[in-house]
């Protein structure tokens, strides 16, 4: 399999110097609820980390405030130095942050070649192209649409319509289009949420190639256990838009105020 | 579609145009039917840029449909008697309409976006129903369609030589249509239609395409409104109307929203409706109207759009992964 898939992004994580991603206190409240309260959170250049926690602990609203779905009411944002907390989310794609979402965010009916195509059009003059692209231009697309594809085994499924693949192959999908843009650090929301174990599997090999062949700084939001602990090097727990954990996982999963978390005080006391 | 399905298609229908003042008079229609079905298709390409491929609700084209009559008009009437100039004047008028236009409209979406292309379509509206000493207000303005001269070649009066003229320019305006759906930036603004967020988070600013889309669809527009006013000899307020973006954007449903030619046959069922249903009821436009209302609950991509249905079987897992892919052993055997 080829590694060029990454290779910018490698060269970019390398280049940089401190935290990949530094999130300071970052707030942000919907109406009266405080959704995310607070919430710091540094990634180093080839970091691999996790952020657990129950329903409704602030997991998915920190990550759309820290790649500019939402802004955040307070608390700065930093992506290789620069401050970013304001900055449009196309924007904080070109300078490296890619994500996927708890739903695959996808072009449904599009084939899964064309899904990729805008991405990759996105990295170059082409996208704003008002004519169609010459033979050699094409050639060159198709070549990174077949890296892309290769890289998470779908080169079979190159002209299926999207909308008619499973979820979990319009997951996988979904993480090439977050490649295709040539990121430095890739966000993945749920990345194996509602998909039966050997579809998670596929997911957790991937995630795993993100990091260890592609050189990426990787931060995912599961809520899977076995996944997180295959994974993740550092976990972060968060609980009523807080921080309530971060360490190894085996640690972190083993903190009683993590259990408390996600079982309550009266479930532990019965167990 | 297969290409050669394609060519052959594309070709009967070239021939069908090209035979069409043969063809209209022996269904004793006059050959001017012919010249509003191609303008009305171009106005209902221009709303299908938007509505069709990029599905934002854009409700107000005739303002620069509007904008390219009244241009040429009184470019006509008040400048110089050109024929040539007048279209490129009534062409740069609707564009520069969707320019000015463009940046109070491209950060609303739904419905904010649609009322907001009504509102500036009714504002030139009443500037040309208010400005009566230039443009004639509700009675609108005659003028007199200049010959077109190129060197010693005349285009003369007569209508089929205007239906060519026309035609010509119909095919030119399609085929550039054609080369911008099918470019990156085309193929972009389909995608801001299926799931604009997905496209910012691939690094794209989509107001930037929506902008730009909004350019071409006026001139598009434009171009349209200035040969419409040529051939009528007229341009009057209700060109500008949002009955007449109404009319488009229905044009756009029955013939097929999202797909090439589906304009095209909007704009020929409604003209052919409006003209040879009319002669016969004076209720030609229940007809219409419940054609529509069919069009959009049985086929709500128009008729074209019936042929463009996705196989509905889900792909089996054979079907996408490669066999020495099946789930990663290795990565079950690491997890705890």
């Amino acid at each position: 399999m080829s590694t060029s898939v990454g290779a910018r992004s490698l060269e970019r994580a390398d280049g940089a110097n401190g935290a990949l991603l530094e999130a300071r206190e970052v707030s942000l409240s919907f109406g009266g609820v405080k959704a995310v309260d607070g919430v710091s959170i540094s990634l180093q250049p080839g970091d691999l980390q996790a952020v657990i926690g129950p329903n409704g602990a602030g997991k998915t609203t920190l990550f759309n405030a820290l790649t500019g779905y939402f802004m955040p009411d307070s608390g700065e944002v930093y992506f290789r130095g620069q401050p970013i907390t304001r900055a449009p989310n196309h924007e904080r794609v070109r300078m490296g942050i890619s994500r996927t979402f708890q739903t695959p965010s996808i072009f449904p009916e599009l084939s899964v070649a064309e899904n990729l195509r805008v991405g990759i059009n996105s990295q170059s003059a082409l996208a704003q192209r008002f004519r169609p692209l010459s033979l050699a231009q094409r050639r060159a697309l198709d070549d990174r649409i077949d890296e892309l594809l290769r890289f998470v085994n779908m080169r079979k499924a190159r002209d299926r319509v999207v909308s008619l693949l499973s979820h979990g192959s319009q997951r996988l999908v979904e993480i090439a289009m977050s490649l295709s843009v040539s990121p430095a650090l890739v966000m993945l929301d749920e990345p194996t949420a509602g998909l039966a174990e050997a579809e998670a599997d596929r997911i957790l090999s991937v995630i795993r190639d993100l990091h260890a062949r592609l050189g990426l700084t990787v931060l995912f939001v599961e809520h899977n256990m076995r996944i997180v602990s295959a994974l993740a090097d550092t976990v972060t727990c968060m609980n009523r838009g807080r921080v309530c954990a971060r360490g190894a996982p085996a640690q972190v999963l083993a903190d009683p105020t993590v259990r408390e978390a996600y079982l309550g005080t009266e479930e532990i006391a019965a167990v | 579609m297969n290409r050669a399905l394609m060519a052959a298609g594309l070709s009967s229908l070239v021939v069908l145009l090209l035979a069409l003042p043969l063809i209209m008079p022996l269904a004793k229609l006059d050959i001017s039917l012919g010249v509003t079905v191609l303008l009305f298709g171009l106005a209902a390409a221009s709303v299908n840029l938007l509505v069709g491929y990029t599905r934002i609700m854009a409700f107000g084209n005739a303002a620069f449909f509007g904008l390219g009559a009244y241009g040429a008009a009184l470019f006509v009437q008040y400048v110089m008697p050109n024929f040539l100039l007048a279209i490129v004047v009534g062409s740069i008028a609707g564009l520069l309409g969707a320019l000015v236009l463009a940046p109070f409209l491209i950060r609303r979406r739904g419905i904010y976006f649609a009322l907001l292309t009504i509102a500036f379509g009714q504002v030139f509206y009443f500037i040309a129903y208010r400005m009566t000493k230039i443009t004639g207000g509700e009675d609108g303005m005659t003028v007199t369609r200049p010959a077109l001269r190129l060197g010693s070649w005349s285009l003369g009066s007569h209508e089929t030589s205007f239906y060519y003229f026309v035609l010509v320019v119909f095919l030119l305006v399609m085929l550039g249509l054609w080369y911008v759906i099918h470019s990156p930036f085309g193929r972009t603004l389909v995608a801001i239609g299926q799931n604009e967020v997905r496209v910012r988070y691939l690094g794209l600013n989509s107001d930037r395409f929506i902008f730009h889309a909004l350019g071409i669809s006026g001139l598009i527009a434009g171009i349209a409104g200035a040969l419409y006013a040529m051939s009528i000899e007229f341009a009057y307020p209700l060109l500008l109307d949002w009955h007449q973006s109404g009319d488009f954007v229905m044009m756009v449903i029955l013939g097929g929203s999202g797909t090439f030619w589906g304009p095209l046959l909007g704009s020929a069922i409604y003209a052919i409706g409006q003209n040879v249903l009319s002669s016969w009821t004076h209720a030609w436009q229940i007809i219409i109207g419940g054609l529509f209302v069919a069009c959009v609950l049985l086929f709500p991509r128009g008729i074209l759009g019936l042929s463009m249905r996705p196989r509905a079987d889900i792909a089996r897992e054979d079907e996408v992964y490669e066999p020495s892919a099946a789930p990663s052993a290795a990565a079950k055997a690491e997890a705890p």
